[in-house]
């Protein structure tokens, strides 16, 4: 039994300090990462600009106004009227074939 | 004797230093306490405001219309600036600005912060910081970035200052909605050494900003391009001083698109006249004309008081009083049918019916589509112009009212008015926002809304026919698109000026849906003072037709 207690107080004493230690070792440690945390926080911000900034670029570049102008200087130019042609929409197949005895005919 | 005297002058001296502390402990501790715990916090903590980021605004299809870029506030500290001058020059070059001016304000020992100019875009940021001026310094203040230029300006508005300089929106969009775009800011609450660093492990606070929430229309970006285009060419070839379109779904009462000239440019309306930042389409008022002769003879056959074959007789101008009300060419036709009143816009066949109808009908059929009350249109700044008391209506005034003259709308109340028509009679509440997206990118939608059914399905169907009627063999027929079948109205209304109608100026206008049987759309197209022509068939109507041949390539919409 008093090996036992004379142990307990050699070990606990000696523990204590052991952590006393780290925690100054720990805290000195996470102190001085304000920098390193500032820095971070800096980089996400700038990431955060650059990202606004190719936002705004890409909605430049994919405006209809630009993509207008790029149209006309790689040619296109717009229809007249009567270079618009309107598909009539489909017609159901009963109204477009003539029963025969033997067979179905398309009508012209 | 002596030593009491001394014992209480002693007694004396020491209450009168302890009240003289407990004072200055109060002053300390009670009335000083806010200003003195500050003043600790500031030596202790670094405190920043995290700016809430503006909700942006997109089209139907989610293409951005309105987002942010970012900006920065320039600023000088005065105290670092080791040569006022050369400082002055050149940053006084790249900002623009007076370099004597700025040079005085530096100058001044009063001033230790000087802000040099706002909303400063990345590229003259990045011009300015490479000029590596000691006291310069820039902080963020994004701004607002329009893809699209100044497309629908008026209907977004745009984004100024409040009286304590901070951005605000003003006018259309961004005014009615400014409390869901701006969010609310945050702060960051940090325990820092004697250097100014943060201290990871100490104190901290933190209260991240509620981003504002992003806006869908109903608005598609192609429809206002064409439409913005087709407005710019038809104020130019038919000289008119302004012009507007405006295009609803009438199923839903969504702004497809709506456009007045002239406008703004939302990213510098500081250079515009202030009178162009409220929207004409909800804000300005106009006699409605002939346009507005579909309404009434809507509300007349609801009532079973006519059918477009009721027949009458317009042998000449009618008397009211002193007075007489002719047709808009001094041509009569003798017998004809109402459907024919349409086609030949004929005011003597409208007071016929405005008779049939009486006053209490036409008041409560003008009230039933919604005139005289703001739409509720999410847009800052409508108005409505009020209807004259219903003791003030005289004869002469119902007779008129019928063929839209000596009365005030806005246009968005007579488009919706009109689309009531093409949607079977039900009037929906015009919206121009379709979809609110929350900070957490949850989709919250508007639903559509039905204010009144203000006709019959069978009604609208009837007067459909008639404004088809109309188009085809109307005044306006030669410019229309052929093999659709399009339902509208042409108006020429004159503009009241000093109590009386100037003759020579006139509101042309066109109301119209298409295609007549399954309505994409239905839209107005007002023009103030053409001088090319003064009737709303030759300006009005052809620019509603051309702006309707694009729409229906644009929707793949074929010739029925």
């Amino acid at each position: 039994m008093n090996k036992l207690f004379r142990i307990i107080s050699i070990v606990l004493p000696c523990l204590a300090v052991t952590l006393i230690v780290v925690q100054v070792v720990v805290s000195n440690e996470l102190a001085t990462m304000g920098k390193s945390m500032g820095r971070l926080d800096l980089a996400v911000n700038d990431a955060r600009d650059v990202h606004a900034e190719l936002e705004t670029e890409v909605a430049s570049a994919s405006s209809l106004m630009t993509l207008h102008d790029r149209a006309l200087i790689l040619g296109f130019r717009e229809p007249t009227p009567s270079q618009i042609v309107a598909l009539s929409p489909e017609l159901p197949v009963a109204f477009g074939v003539r029963a025969q005895p033997s067979s179905l005919t398309l009508l012209p | 004797m002596a030593s009491y005297w001394r014992a209480s002058f002693l007694f004396t001296v020491f209450v009168v230093a302890f009240a003289l502390l407990v004072m200055r402990l109060f002053y300390w501790q009670v009335i000083s306490a806010d200003r003195l715990q500050k003043q600790a916090a500031s030596q202790h903590f670094i405190e920043l405001n995290v700016p809430a980021i503006r909700g942006g605004i997109a089209d139907k299809d989610g293409n951005p219309i309105v987002i942010n870029q970012p900006a920065f506030l320039s600023y000088a500290e005065s105290r670092l600036i080791k040569d006022v001058h050369a400082f002055s020059e050149k940053v006084a070059s790249v900002l623009s600005l007076d370099p004597k001016e700025l040079a005085s304000q530096l100058s001044d020992p009063n001033r230790v912060w000087v802000p040099l100019s706002h909303k400063v875009e990345t590229a003259k940021m990045t011009e300015l910081k490479n000029l590596n001026l000691p006291g310069l310094g820039f902080e963020k203040e994004p701004k607002r970035f329009y893809p699209e230029a100044s497309t629908a300006a008026q209907l977004l508005g745009f984004v100024g200052s409040d009286v304590n300089g901070v951005d605000k929106g003003y006018f259309g969009i961004e005014g009615y909605y400014d409390r869901q775009l701006r969010g609310t800011d945050g702060m960051i609450r940090l325990e820092k050494d004697a250097q100014g660093v943060p201290l990871l492990i100490g104190e901290e606070e933190r209260l991240p900003p509620q981003d504002g929430r992003s806006l869908n229309l109903w608005l598609d970006k192609a429809v206002q391009q064409i439409v913005e285009r087709r407005l710019s060419e038809g104020i130019e070839k038919y000289g008119a001083k302004q012009g507007s379109v405006v295009i609803l779904d009438p199923a839903t009462g969504g702004v497809i698109a709506m456009a007045s000239l002239p406008s703004y440019d939302p990213r510098n309306f500081s250079e515009y006249d202030k009178s162009l930042y409220s929207n004409p389409i909800v804000a300005s008022s106009y006699e409605p004309g002939s346009t507005f002769k579909t309404l009434i003879m809507a509300a007349a056959i609801d009532r079973h008081l006519v059918t477009p074959n009721t027949t009458m007789d317009e042998s000449g101008p009618v008397q009211v009083g002193p007075d007489y009300i002719r047709t808009w060419n001094n041509q009569y036709h003798g017998q004809i049918t109402l459907t024919q009143v349409l086609e030949y816009s004929s005011n003597v066949g409208m007071v016929f019916v405005a008779r049939k109808l009486g006053k209490d009908n036409l008041l409560s059929a003008i009230k039933g589509y919604g005139f005289g009350v703001p739409t509720n249109i999410d847009l800052e700044d409508e108005s409505s112009p009020e209807l004259r008391p219903d003791n003030q209506w005289k004869e002469i005034d119902e007779d008129t009212a019928s063929f839209g003259q000596g009365i005030a709308v806005t246009p968005i109340q007579m488009v919706r008015a009109v689309a009531s028509l093409a949607n079977g009679g039900r009037m929906m509440e015009p919206h121009v926002v379709k979809e609110i997206i929350d900070e957490n990118d949850k989709v919250i939608p508007i639903k559509p809304k039905m204010v009144a059914q203000v006709v019959s399905p069978e009604t609208a169907r009837i007067v459909t026919e008639m404004m088809v009627s109309a188009v085809d063999n109307g005044e306006a027929k030669f410019a229309k698109p052929k093999g659709y079948r399009i339902a509208g109205k042409t108006g020429t209304a004159q503009i009241p000026v000093a109590g009386h109608y100037d003759a020579t100026k006139t509101i042309a206008s066109f109301v119209g849906f298409a295609p007549a049987d399954h309505p994409k759309f239905v839209m107005l197209v007002t023009l103030r003072e053409p001088s090319s022509s003064q009737w709303g068939s030759e300006t009005a109507a052809p620019l509603f037709f051309n702006i309707s041949r694009d729409l229906f390539t644009y929707w793949g919409i074929p010739p029925q």
